[in-house]
Order: structure tokens, then C-alpha cells, then sequence
């Protein structure tokens, strides 16, 4: 069972007819997106924030319900995905959930009050490996498709990558072989098709990048993977390794002893609000004018 | 502020004329600022006794307690070349010393007139000295960093991966101290001195025209990180001309591959040679960050409530 995030003003199916591959009709067969909505009249910028747990289970609060209460209260519309996990669904179920999440959010832009071309992600873990490899895998949507939802881009328009698994060179150690995407004993090849640095194309979106050297679980080589991946193609990125924190270190912020990582947020802020996906704070908010 | 020129080098190179002036600024902001001679009796290999002959430490000590008995050896940059000391030395001693560090400027000898092994000399004997005065600074000697900008930055990342513990047997005091920093500070260093990510300028200001590759190996710092370089700390940003940020990115992975504690910051916006950003909003918060990896470390005292 999954608990939701708490806090959100409502939830939707991403497919209410049943999603493509679906084993049944139960919670996990059921991917589903937790909103939570800005306050205010402008057309917010939106963030879809995917949460980890190795694609086998969802750390809810943490890495969705809190990023998502913090956003919502900086101006940004939130929402938490709830995406299909093994081992029940593997490759590429969590991948067509989180496609159709962007192309669901983009398509409804005017029902949540966003502007259709600030759809960004934030994902921690394995969600990270997930906002990474949409980052990188993405269309523009097709125009004569029967649902309208599927007419739009699934592209983010950027991401934050969080402690994220994107590399799965053999360079850089790693204690588990995705298992919970690929199945047990994944092939090279598999690896390969999921190692998000061999993915990124020159149309990857801007990227904030979190890590910490200490995590021993997600190398932080890993971010300095991706960093290089879209440096290579000349993308816009930012990164930020802190030397302490283990991994699931979440926004940063209340971890006893890691006073050094609550300026995290700050960072994020900073950086949302710069390429104009966060309004200003209060003092110097501008007129934002409405698309 | 009145800033006087302590002496100033013209030399005709190919490509124009290139200024190399050293001039300590920033005495107005320091209660400190007493300027020593590296060597007392002239320094090795020096081909004269003009101030471009003559390495300097520039003291700087906090006015109020250094709590944690830190003191940080500031490396400015300017391509092996010129030395930016005001931006990127007189100025960083006055945020060390408000924040209760004990900094000490290098002036480093430069090129074209002077070549690998004596920039890391100069630095080498600042650590040294330092060491060996350590009480007098208010310091303890576990407890010195060193802080290089551009390629002041290749100057600390040298000193971090090349040093040795002293000759006990040396009748100089200062020659029995250890030359390793116990922290390195890189703001958008040099690292490589490799293509293709070298700076060009640095590789040539150190190693002259035609310099022997085995060096240019060897002076590339990210080949050189063992177990014993120093915890580290990186800054740099994304769209800098100058330097490729690939720099910094490199001695992260060596670090890393090495087991040595590291953070880096890279930004996405930002100018080579931003010093301490103040007058940046992007990038102003970059010093902040490095407070709280010092006071993480015990490098700093906390904040002040």
C-alpha cells in the first residue's frame, strides 16, 4: 500500500480509463498525480515532484508531500506523482507514467492556473533517475492524437535532480543494478538504456543538480556524470555537492547535525526565481504578466 | 581608498604588452597588513632584489578571537602572470578576518620571469612560515588552509598534492614544518594543464613556450590526488570563458576516487574571476556556502546569534 503525501487538495488519475499495461484496477495499478495548487491570480509556474524509493516504493512525504507544501507556498503549483513500481511493473511503466504526468499538467494548463511552458520536475532518487531520463527522452506530442492530452510535449521545461542515480557507467560503483526498474540480473544492454548521461540530447532542459559526497548509496559521481553529459551538449546546468549527508537527505532542511545542507532550499529558490519558475520575494516582485 | 603600487613590470611579449603589477590594497579594511619577505636574505633562485624578485606574505589578523585558531593562505590569481590582490587577496582577508580567521596573502613570483618549481617554492615556504609562527599568528598549525583563485587555484591544488613534512635536520626553523595545507579552497581553479580543457595562458606563464610534457602531466593536479590531499572545497561557474569548469569537475572525481571529504558548488551563471560575488545576486551566496563548510569542519567559529 501507498500512503499519500499529505496536504494535497486533491488527487487524479493520470489514464481514469485504466493506464496502458495495467495489471488490475487497484491503487498500484492506478498512477495518479496529488496536487497542490498556488494561492494568487498569475499563472504560476509548475513543478511535478517524483519521489524515490528505488522504483519499489514510494517515499511519499519526504520527497513529495514536503517539496510540494514548500512549493506551493513560494508561488509554484505542485503536484506529487504516483507512478507504477516493481515488482509489478518494471522499464518503461514508470517512464510512460511520468510522460503522461507533464503532457496531463501542460494540457490542463488552464485549469490548474500555469503557464504551459514552466512544467518542471523535481525528483529525488530514483525519481531522479526518473526526471533525468524524461529530461532526455522526450516528444513533441502528436497533434492528430484522439486524446488531446497526448497532442502536447511531454518535455520538462527543467528539472532538479536530487542525490539522483544517472549514470550506470561501470566507472562509478553502485550497490544495486536498478532492480526495481529492470528486474532482477539486468543485462548490459538494459543498464545501457536507462544510463541517463548516454541519453541526454541537446534539447535537455536546464538542470539543478543536489548531491552529497557521503552518500553511499547514490554515488556522487553520478551528478558530476549528468553535469558533464550536459555540459557535452551544451545544456544549461548547476550543481551543488555538499560534503556531509548520506543519501535521502530530502530538501536539505531539520536533519540533525547537517545544519550545512538547510541552505539548500535557499539554492533552489534562488535558481527558480532567476529563470523566472518562482515569483520574486515579495519585495521586489515585479508584475508578472499572464499568457 | 588610497592604493599605492608596490612596483610595476612591463615586459614586451608577443601578442603586446603585458602588465604584471602587484598592489596590496585593502589596509583600510584590516586592522593588520605587515608585509614579510618569504626569504629574509633573498629568495632561491631570485634574479634580483626587485619587488618581482622578492616573494611577500602580507599578514592579516582578525580583530576579535579566532576561536577556532584557523588560518587561511590566500593564493590570488592572474594567470602565473599578474596577481589580482585586491579581488582576489585583500579583500578575501578582510571576509576571513570579520569571520575570525587569521589570512596571510601570497605574493608569488610569476612568469614570464620565473618558472615551475618557484611559484610552488614560494607557496611551499608561505605554508612553512606560517607554521613555524603559528603562536605568534594566534594559529594552530593543524588548523591552516589555503585559498587560490584561477590560477592561484592550480598554485593551492599544487601545494595540496605535492608536499612533504619538513627536513627536521634543517637549521631553519621554518624548513622543519610541514608545507601540506590542512584544507584547499579552489575558486575557479586551473586544474588541468592538459588539452583541452588547459588554460593556456597559466600552462604558458608557469612552464614557458615550449614546455616538457612530462611536467605538463605531472602539474596537472587531478593526476597527482592521493589519499593525503586535503579536504577540499570547489567553486566555479558553468559559463566561464576562461577557465573550463571541467577543471573543477576533475579534481572532484579524483577527490572522490581518492576518498578525500569534498563539496562543490558550480554555478550556472557567472563571469571568470568573480572573487566574492558580493555585487552578484547569482553568485553572492557562494561564500556563504564555503562559511558553513568551514564551520562544519571547525575551520570557523558559528555564527555569531
Amino acid at each position: 500500500m501507498i500512503t499519500p503525501p499529505s496536504g494535497a487538495a486533491r488527487s487524479l488519475l493520470l489514464w481514469p480509463g485504466g493506464a496502458p499495461g495495467a495489471l488490475g484496477k487497484d491503487e498500484l495499478d492506478t498512477p495518479r498525480l496529488y496536487v497542490y495548487p498556488a494561492s494568487g491570480e498569475t499563472a504560476h509556474a509548475a513543478v511535478i515532484v517524483l519521489p524515490g524509493g528505488g522504483y519499489r516504493s514510494l517515499v511519499m512525504e519526504k520527497e513529495g508531500g514536503i517539496p510540494a507544501r514548500w512549493l506551493a507556498a513560494h508561488g509554484v503549483t505542485a503536484f506529487v506523482l504516483q507512478y507504477r513500481l516493481g515488482k509489478r511493473y518494471y522499464f518503461p511503466a514508470p517512464m510512460l507514467d511520468g510522460a503522461r504526468a507533464i503532457r496531463y499538467v501542460r494540457s490542463h494548463a488552464r485549469e490548474f492556473g500555469i503557464d504551459p511552458n514552466k512544467v518542471g520536475l523535481w525528483g529525488f532518487s530514483a525519481g531522479g533517475h526518473l526526471a533525468g531520463y524524461l529530461a532526455a527522452v522526450h516528444d513533441s506530442g502528436q497533434a492528430r492524437a484522439a486524446d488531446p492530452i497526448d497532442r502536447v510535449s511531454d518535455r520538462p521545461d527543467f528539472t532538479i535532480l536530487s542525490y539522483a542515480r544517472l549514470s550506470l557507467s561501470d566507472e562509478i560503483p553502485r550497490a544495486t543494478n536498478f532492480e526495481g526498474l529492470l528486474g532482477d540480473h539486468p543485462t548490459p544492454e538494459a543498464l545501457r538504456a536507462v544510463s541517463v548521461d548516454r541519453l541526454v540530447t541537446r534539447d535537455v532542459p536546464p538542470a539543478l543538480i543536489y548531491s552529497t559526497s557521503a552518500d553511499q548509496t547514490v554515488d556522487s559521481r553520478n551528478a558530476t556524470a549528468y553535469y558533464d553529459a550536459v555540459k557535452r551538449v551544451g545544456g544549461a546546468a548547476e550543481l551543488h555537492i555538499f560534503e556531509p549527508g548520506p543519501h535521502g537527505t530530502g530538501m536539505g532542511t531539520g536533519l540533525k547535525g547537517l545544519d550545512e545542507l538547510s541552505i539548500f532550499p535557499e539554492i533552489v529558490a534562488g535558481w527558480m526565481q532567476r529563470h523566472g519558475w518562482m515569483p520574486a520575494p515579495e519585495a521586489a516582485r515585479p508584475v508578472l504578466a499572464r499568457r | 581608498m588610497h592604493t599605492w603600487r608596490m612596483g610595476v613590470l612591463a615586459a614586451g611579449l608577443a601578442g603586446g604588452m603585458v602588465m604584471a603589477q602587484v598592489a596590496p590594497a585593502g589596509q583600510a579594511d584590516t586592522a593588520a597588513g605587515k608585509t614579510i619577505p618569504l626569504w629574509q636574505n633573498g629568495a632561491p633562485a631570485a634574479q634580483g632584489t626587485d619587488e618581482i624578485d622578492t616573494p611577500t606574505l602580507t599578514i592579516y589578523l582578525p580583530a576579535g578571537e579566532n576561536a577556532t585558531r584557523t588560518g587561511v593562505l590566500v593564493a590570488p590569481g592572474g594567470g602565473y602572470q599578474h596577481l589580482s590582490m585586491q579581488k582576489e587577496g585583500s579583500d578575501i582577508a578582510a571576509w576571513l578576518n570579520a569571520r575570525g580567521v587569521a589570512a596571510f596573502v601570497l605574493k608569488y613570483r610569476l612568469g614570464p620571469k620565473y618558472h615551475h618549481p618557484v611559484e610552488i617554492g614560494d607557496a611551499q615556504r608561505a605554508i612553512r612560515l606560517v607554521r613555524a609562527h603559528a603562536a605568534e599568528y594566534g594559529i594552530d598549525p593543524s588548523h591552516l588552509g589555503m585559498w587560490g583563485f584561477s590560477a592561484g587555484g592550480h598554485l593551492t591544488a599544487t601545494a595540496g598534492t605535492r608536499f612533504d613534512a619538513g627536513d627536521p635536520a634543517s637549521a631553519d626553523p621554518i624548513s622543519r614544518q610541514s608545507s601540506r595545507p590542512d584544507f584547499l579552497v579552489l575558486a575557479y581553479p586551473v586544474i588541468t594543464l592538459k588539452e583541452p580543457l588547459a588554460h593556456a595562458g597559466s600552462r604558458k606563464y608557469l612552464l614557458g613556450d615550449t614546455p616538457d610534457p612530462a611536467l605538463v602531466a605531472s602539474l596537472s593536479a587531478e593526476t597527482q590526488v592521493t589519499k593525503d590531499t586535503p579536504p577540499t572545497f570547489l567553486f566555479a561557474t558553468a559559463d566561464d570563458k576562461t577557465v573550463p569548469v571541467q577543471n573543477s569537475v576533475m579534481f572532484y572525481t579524483a577527490l572522490v576516487e581518492a576518498g578525500v571529504p569534498v563539496e562543490m558548488h558550480l554555478f550556472q551563471h557567472g563571469a571568470h574571476g568573480a572573487g566574492l560575488a558580493a555585487a552578484n545576486p547569482q553568485l553572492r551566496v557562494w561564500p556563504e556556502l564555503l562559511a558553513k563548510w568551514m564551520r562544519e569542519n571547525g575551520w570557523m567559529a558559528p555564527a555569531a546569534q
